[in-house]
């Protein structure tokens, strides 16, 4: 069961050690200049002098967006599973595997529409 | 331990990532810039030919070009980055990107005369194909947001924001499109998919085998659906036109890379180029049949290639197969970018939180209807 | 009717209303309360036609649901508690408006408290580690907004965050607790849990040790010391009828789960004193416990002014005597089980308890303050105010003729069976603190000078609640066997 898995971790150590590779070579064979200049190390702002914050705040939405993805993002690993089972039930018991995730997915259904009715999703104004 | 398999995986590893990847991503840059340059009445780069002769070849030396300029650039690193953070966000986009493709079948069983099991065209053959997919494909977004944090300087910090927001987005229309596909072909293992789709017809080509039937064609209007809303959330979850806010030049710069250069900014845009790739061929694999040919032709192949000292050839000319229609979807990718313009922000959110994410939540129950009714 | 059904109406009626909500804001705080109400109302009704689990075990769920009397039971009073919790909102409603600054609607405080009912109800059924863990977690999250729920309030903010981080570490506590007693029995259910636990032989400290662990983490949801350090700041700063809610609501439950565990710990076999089985130890734990709560929550009331930091120092020690009723595992002479005691105490606990809160509410509406002087000539200002808010307090100091004295009257009944005397002795002198920090209330109603004159303003609806309720505490103070009916 498990020695499906040894493919993915040769994968994993090959693709890691390539992007490893990949870095350290840009340091070596790079050119490296040797004047140390102040306005090489300012952030780039257009050729301006920055002004302010580096990392100013930015909108609550983005926050909201990320809260609501965990809630519907979890929804769909939960229809997974159903989706992959449906056709098997469908000739023992259509009734409990249609319904059950019509409320599953009803429940969330509601707090979408409650969360679009809050206006969490209205980015205009 | 089976050594056979390490062995075999092994060739699978270098020869998928390295032998067909690699060179499709350095190539399909160049043929994005020309093929942009036709649509816009240029040229593009056509000069790059061998070193020291006149032998310009349409300038495919370009890509290779390209790849010595990030090599021998200096790999600088500004003073006011957060060094461990920014050093790591290129490979946190490329590792991801480059290991989604361990599930992805390219290819049908090679069987070779001197063994006795055929080998399957696929790195690792597991039984949760779109699952792996889409939970390494999100832990790209981390790369991305580190990269806008660890900058330490406003358009990269904001084009990290935007990439993050969006790409989470569209991960639940993406996720949520491919129920429909999972419902009727009851698999999460995509060789069985495409093996599936060889015999009973593509899922939007059921004009063979077992497809010709009402249930497959009805089946036809939520499979539609689910590729729209497939490739569209792909195109939002690779960041390209017209969904390409994160790094939209006019206004934020270059995005969550504007801080980088050399090889690390190289590395952004090969993660990018191979989540693309990779992107296109889950959406062949799960709609368009993967490896296999149209009309049941596939029988006819192997019923000419059935002496055992040709039996290799049917696996090599179906990775051609697959590799040709990604080729076509990559054109695909590249003729919208030189078509559609740029979404506002809040028509993006729009789209997928309300149009998307509707559409495709009614599009499982639809088609779980057809497959209890017809 | 099968008695899941009736989680699943509550849980719709939320659903209901949270649509309502969004997309009829017209309908308002009353119009919410009002549907809630009559919603949690005919749950009431639909509760004695319920069946329990049928006889040869069908469906998965009756391994994680239990629907025996004593669930229904607590589900009553959960409902109960939720409709006043409602009503009281109603009440409060202005207040709230003050601290919720531009865009922040109240609705959603209205709807709560209805998921909450039904992670209650849930809990009071739930006979299963991880149906416990569950319906736990819906009623504590729901309570996290509640008592955050005035935003721009700073006391709301900081009992928001003591109850979320300490909320988050009791729920800590309560998963290493589960994983323990699921790594020695590899059980869930608490029934075939019980039976392993009696077969197994030589895990007395690991038995004990997944014991503690629970045993922390439903000290902090019932008030138990040393785990009740959140109680007095988290109701002074909550929303008063949140406040309400978490000491009746939030404790009954808690207490449900407890004594379902503590049963499955000891077991149907006679327990002896001092024969230092591990059962033995459990019982000494909770009834050290139980001592010190009734001593800490007696003796520190006594200093307190603020009248929400005097109900939450009383709940602290009314919850050390239902302890001491859940320690007294088997009373032998008396002809009622240590969970009958404890449900007894608690649904005396709920109309007094709610009483109280329910003046507060209305005198806070028209008074900005919670300090107990705010009560000062209420006997003057609102008489009936007065009178409702004087039987509570005697219920609550268990003056005989109501029914906080037959509450109490039976907890020492069972500690004097089980003879244990110095916890006896505690109790006496906790009993006796109630009696000096309650009358300060009545002091302060009936003997000091009004601050203002103004009579305060009760609507129709809280009066005939107010006089329900009041009613209730004699009524039922005079006649035991109605709750006894109920219970069984």
């Amino acid at each position: 069961m498990l020695n499906q898995y040894i493919p993915v971790l040769m994968h994993l150590l090959v693709v890691v050690g390539f992007a490893t590779m990949t870095l350290l070579m840009s340091v070596w064979f790079g050119r490296r200049s040797t004047s140390k200049q102040d306005i090489k190390d300012t952030a780039y702002e257009c050729g301006m002098i920055p002004i302010g914050e580096n990392q100013p705040r930015f909108s609550v939405k983005f926050y909201i967006v990320a809260m609501l993805f965990v809630l519907f993002d979890i929804e769909v690993v939960f229809l997974y599973p159903w989706a992959v089972v449906f056709r098997d039930f469908l000739s023992a018991d259509q009734i409990l595997i249609f319904w059950s995730i019509l409320g599953f997915v009803g429940i969330l259904f509601v707090a979408y529409l409650y969360a679009l009715k809050k206006r969490a999703l209205n980015w205009v104004g | 331990m089976d050594l056979g398999l390490i062995i075999s995986s092994a060739v699978k590893i270098i020869g998928f990532v390295f032998l067909m990847l690699m060179p499709m991503i350095a190539y399909i840059i160049w043929v994005e810039r020309r093929f942009l340059a036709i649509i816009q009445d240029r040229i593009g780069p056509n000069r790059v030919g061998i070193p020291w002769t006149n032998v310009g070849l349409f300038g495919l030396g370009q890509p290779i070009a390209d790849g010595l300029k990030s090599f021998l650039k200096e790999d600088f690193t500004p003073g006011h980055v957060n060094k461990f953070y920014y050093v790591i966000a290129p490979a946190l986009v490329m590792v991801p990107a480059l290991l989604t493709c361990a599930v992805l079948p390219f290819g049908r069983d090679l069987v070779l005369p001197f063994l006795d099991e055929p080998i399957r065209l696929v790195i690792a053959d597991l039984d949760i194909g779109p699952i792996w997919i889409f939970a390494i494909a999100s832990l790209g977004v981390y790369g991305i947001v580190l990269a806008g944090w660890a900058s330490n300087s406003k358009y990269p910090f904001l084009g990290g924001v935007r990439a993050t927001s969006q790409m989470i987005s569209y991960e639940i229309s993406l996720g949520l499109s491919i129920i429909p596909v999972l419902l009727l072909f009851q698999h999460l293992n995509l060789n069985d998919i495409v093996r599936y789709q060889s015999e009973h017809g593509w899922l939007l080509l059921p004009m063979w085998g077992d497809g010709w039937s009402v249930q497959r064609w009805l089946y036809l209007i939520p499979a539609g659906v689910a590729f729209i809303i497939f490739v569209v959330s792909m195109f939002a979850e690779t960041n390209r036109t017209p969904f390409d806010l994160p790094e939209c030049e006019t206004e934020l710069v270059a995005g969550y890379h504007t801080e980088y250069g050399s090889m690390k900014f190289a590395m952004f845009f090969m993660g990018e180029y191979a989540a693309m790739i990779i992107g296109s061929g889950l959406a062949v694999t799960l709609f368009l049949g993967g490896w296999s040919l149209p009309f049941g032709l596939d029988a006819l192949v192997l019923g000419v290639f059935s002496d055992t000292w040709f039996s290799w050839v049917p696996a090599l000319l179906s990775t051609g197969i697959f590799f040709l229609k990604i080729v076509c979807f990559m054109l695909f990718f590249i003729w919208v970018r030189g078509t559609l313009p740029r979404f506002r922000y809040d028509q993006l959110m729009k789209l997928g939180w309300i149009i998307f994410f509707e559409a495709a939540l009614a599009n499982i129950f639809i088609a779980a209807g057809i497959l209890m009714f017809a | 009717m099968p008695a899941y059904i009736l989680e699943l109406i509550v849980v719709g009626l939320g659903l209901i209303l949270l649509l309502l909500e969004s997309f009829l804001p017209r309908l308002g705080a009353k119009g919410l309360a009002a549907i809630g109400s009559v919603g949690l109302l005919v749950v009431l009704f639909l509760l004695p036609s319920v069946t329990g689990a049928p006889s040869e075990s069908t469906g998965i769920i009756w391994k994680f649901y239990s629907a025996d009397s004593l669930a229904l039971f607590y589900k009553g009073l959960a409902l109960i508690t939720t409709i006043l919790v409602l009503m009281m909102s109603v009440v409060y409603v202005p207040v709230m408006q003050r601290y919720l600054g531009t865009g922040g609607g109240v609705g959603e405080y209205l709807i709560l408290p209805v998921f909450t009912c039904a992670g209650l109800m849930w809990m009071a059924s739930a006979n299963d580690l991880t149906s416990i863990f569950v319906s736990l977690e819906v009623v504590t999250i729901g309570f996290y907004i509640m008592v955050a729920y005035m935003r721009r309030n700073v006391g709301s903010l900081e009992a928001g965050v003591k109850y979320l981080i300490l909320g988050a570490v009791s729920t800590g506590f309560l998963v290493y607790g589960i994983a323990f007693l699921f790594g020695v029995t590899g059980q869930t259910n608490l029934d075939v849990i019980s039976t392993v636990l009696g077969l197994l032989e030589g895990q007395d400290k690991i038995i004990l040790f997944s014991f503690a662990l629970l045993l922390v983490a439903f000290g902090f949801k019932v008030a138990a010391v040393p785990f009740q350090m959140w109680v007095p700041d988290v109701y002074q700063g909550a929303p008063t009828p949140t406040a309400a809610f978490l000491s009746v609501g939030s404790k009954a439950a808690g207490f449900i789960v407890l004594s379902r565990i503590v049963d499955a710990f000891l077991g149907d076999h006679g327990v002896q004193t001092g024969d230092g089985s591990y059962q033995d130890q459990i019982q000494r734990v909770l009834l050290v416990v139980a001592g010190a709560t009734i001593l800490f929550g007696s003796l520190a009331a006594i200093p307190q002014t603020n009248f929400k930091r005097l109900m939450a120092y009383s709940s602290i020690s009314h919850a050390g005597f239902i302890l001491l009723a859940l320690a007294c595992a088997y009373p032998v002479r008396m002809d009622m089980a240590s969970g009958e005691v404890v449900a007894f105490y608690l649904a005396a606990y709920l109309p007094m308890t709610m009483a109280a809160f329910f003046v507060l509410c209305i005198v806070r509406s028209s008074r900005g303050e919670e300090e107990i002087s705010v009560l000062d000539g209420l006997g003057k200002r609102s008489p009936f105010l007065a009178f409702v808010l004087l039987v509570s307090v005697m219920g609550l100091a268990g003056i005989p003729l109501t029914v906080g004295f037959l509450g109490k009257l039976y907890v020492f009944q069972a500690a004097l069976d089980q003879g244990h005397f110095v916890l006896l002795a505690i109790a006496t002198l906790g009993a006796a603190a109630g009696f000096y920090y309650y009358f300060k209330v009545v002091r302060s109603m009936y003997w000091n000078a009004p601050s203002d004159q103004d009579a305060i303003a009760v609507g129709t609806g809280s009066r005939v609640l107010l006089a329900l309720l009041a009613a209730a505490i004699i009524f039922l103070g005079l006649n035991q066997g109605i709750i006894l009916g109920f219970l069984r």
